[in-house]
């Protein structure tokens, strides 16, 4: 067999993302560098803010400059109990006829590890946060918001789950539903990159 | 000629990240950029941007640890900088992919950082198969088939657990006796490589010692000369004017009490507390000091008189000189360190332009003005990135596959390349 020594490689998914928190970003990062996946996608920072509907709007403006070959705008934010907010964001990207891809996480960004270990049924962002506090030790809220993905066992289980959620929605909108990891549609595009 | 060099674990280095001089798949992009090897080819220069903190830095410390093990500058403890914010593993790796003298080696050393672990010199054949010369492992070497007529003096050679093997084989005399140690070419080659690394930092100065070879020489001294004058500096004119016998022996008082040195003939070049560079030429018929002075419309001016960049190019000026060696490859942090930009152009498309500069340069920078097809191809810019952990990631922009006319400053000031920092406010603001 030829060994590809020598030959450099061009990205074959290239994530333009704005999101809300570094937690996030730190999961992504550790999620393709856990797949090997480094030197086939590029994940860029874009734009870091709290505010969902700031992202959105800074998403649609700045989506034409961003675009290049193999190039996507993700945005990702939690409820967090906003739901208004939250609304108008989802609203105003898909209204902007920008082909921009959403990650959202209902309560928030924590419900995803958890459903790693089989625990969905959180409802409330300190919920999700205490439970995982519980079987992360190195998970803390305040100090140390990071993902060990050691303590994330069981990837598939939880993509089987974000998408029963989605089903469920039967075209509701995803403000909508009392929980939700829609993060799983990036990590399944990432994880797909051969 | 760096083919490629990669690191785990050491500075901002985390996972092992590569940097490759390897030329990517690209057509009407500076044709002539790429250096003809017989198996490999190799890109003639390569700029390293990313925001503060990223690793530029943490790259060229890298390449020069490495470069200091292999030649003995740092023989008696390593004084490695591993990763500090996961301290999961105690080993650091470098592996480096050169050519020297038409043939490519891989020379791959791990260290715990208080003692060489592990070592290996191979030949890279065709499809990168490697083709091994030695292989040290701790106190332990193996001699493969290339070096198996002289195995004896080869595994006879004792080294301490700091030593590269590679560096003891030239300390115990490989060069002068090299036509009775078979393979001794392969390991002359990779020593003389390492030699020819030559990594500097925004404020390390001209190395004296090198320095002093040139000083005698005019076709350095002319290439100085136009240097300067092209600088648009005001300077008409540099060159070491005598120093009264009293100033000799005041500024070499220490060199000229040890007994041996008038005997020493040549040339010893020195910098003192003001930054001036000053030499004590030794003859059989006695010494003479100098300094080094630009002449500006006919008046003398020492250097501790020069601006900080004409200080700085004068530093550059003799490792510019030297990229006319094919052998020769130079590392500069931040190469625009009190440079303008003008200046740190010419001094890029000089060496990236004429042909008779064979050598590598590899830099780092912030100037965005330098980010530009007009110097360089797609594949010669990389970027360095700080991820959420700490750890330095490193890519090129080659990878996102640019059209030949992109406005690289703009799409990388957009973020669509990545690696720029993402700056907050004051939290008062």
């Amino acid at each position: 067999m030829m060994s590809n020594f020598g030959q450099r490689s061009q990205f074959k998914l290239i994530i333009q993302l704005f999101y809300e928190g570094r937690t996030e970003l730190d999961y992504l990062q550790k999620f393709i560098r856990q797949r090997n996946k480094n030197t086939l996608i590029r994940l860029n920072k874009i734009l870091i803010n709290p505010n969902p509907l700031t992202l959105a709007q800074e998403a649609a403006s700045r989506f034409d400059d961003l675009e290049m070959d193999n190039s996507e705008v993700w945005i990702a934010f939690d409820d967090d109990g906003r739901d208004a907010e939250v609304k108008d964001a989802i609203d105003l990207i898909n209204n902007s006829g920008k082909d921009i891809h959403i990650a959202f996480m209902k309560p928030c960004i924590e419900i995803w590890p958890l459903m790693h270990n089989g625990i969905d049924n959180v409802t409330t962002p300190s919920a999700a946060q205490s439970k995982l506090e519980s079987i992360m030790p190195s998970y803390d809220h305040d100090r140390n918001p990071y993902f060990d993905l050691d303590k994330m066992p069981n990837y598939e289980g939880a993509v089987v789950k974000a998408k029963q959620w989605q089903t469920s929605l039967s075209g509701d909108p995803e403000y909508n539903s009392a929980k939700y990891a829609g993060i799983y549609k990036l990590t399944e595009k990432i994880a797909g990159v051969e | 000629m760096l083919l490629s060099f990669s690191v785990s674990n050491f500075g901002s280095f985390k996972d092992k990240v590569t940097f490759s001089m390897f030329p990517g798949k690209i057509s009407k992009q500076h044709e002539n950029h790429v250096l003809g090897c017989m198996q490999y080819k190799a890109l003639k220069g390569a700029a390293l941007y990313g925001a503060n903190a990223s690793g530029k830095s943490n790259f060229v410390k890298a390449i020069a640890m490495l470069r200091a093990i292999v030649t003995g500058e740092s023989t008696k403890n390593i004084l490695l900088n591993q990763f500090k914010l996961d301290v999961s593993s105690s080993e650091t790796e470098f592996e480096i992919v050169f050519q020297h003298d038409k043939i490519t080696y891989q020379y791959t050393l791990r260290t715990n950082g208080i003692s060489i672990l592990f070592e290996q010199l191979a030949i890279v054949q065709q499809y990168g198969k490697l083709k091994s010369l030695f292989i040290r492992e701790n106190d332990s070497v193996t001699i493969n088939s290339l070096l198996s007529k002289s195995a004896d003096w080869y595994k006879n050679r004792t080294f301490q657990a700091t030593n590269a093997y590679l560096f003891k084989l030239w300390q115990d005399g490989i060069i002068p006796n090299q036509k009775k140690i078979s393979g001794s070419k392969h390991i002359i080659n990779a020593i003389d490589f390492f030699f020819w690394l030559f990594p500097i930092t925004p404020h390390s100065v001209a190395n004296p010692v090198a320095f002093s070879h040139y000083f005698h020489q005019k076709d350095f001294q002319l290439f100085l000369k136009e240097l300067l004058r092209v600088a648009d500096l005001g300077i008409t004119d540099i060159k070491w004017v005598s120093l009264s016998k009293e100033d000799t022996e005041k500024y070499f008082k220490e060199l000229l009490a040890r007994s041996n040195v008038p005997n020493e003939y040549g040339t010893i070049l020195s910098k003192n507390e003001l930054g001036e560079m000053l030499a004590l030429d030794i003859g059989p018929n006695g010494y003479n000091g100098y300094a080094l002075k630009t002449i500006h419309n006919g008046v003398e001016f020492k250097l501790s008189e020069e601006s900080a960049g004409t200080i700085r190019l004068i530093d550059l000026a003799l490792s510019f000189f030297f990229l006319r060696d094919p052998n020769f490859c130079l590392i500069i942090d931040e190469l625009d360190c009190h440079l303008h930009p003008f200046l740190s152009k010419f001094l890029l498309q000089h060496h990236m332009e004429t042909t008779k500069n064979k050598g590598q340069l590899i830099v780092t920078l912030h100037d965005l003005n330098l980010m530009t097809q007009e110097i360089w191809r797609t594949d010669e810019i990389w970027l360095a990135e700080k991820r959420q952990d700490g750890s330095t990631d490193l890519y090129s922009l080659y990878q996102f596959s640019p059209r030949f006319d992109a406005n690289l400053q703009k799409g990388y000031m957009q973020g669509k390349y990545g690696a720029i920092p993402m700056i907050g406010s004051f939290d008062d603001e």
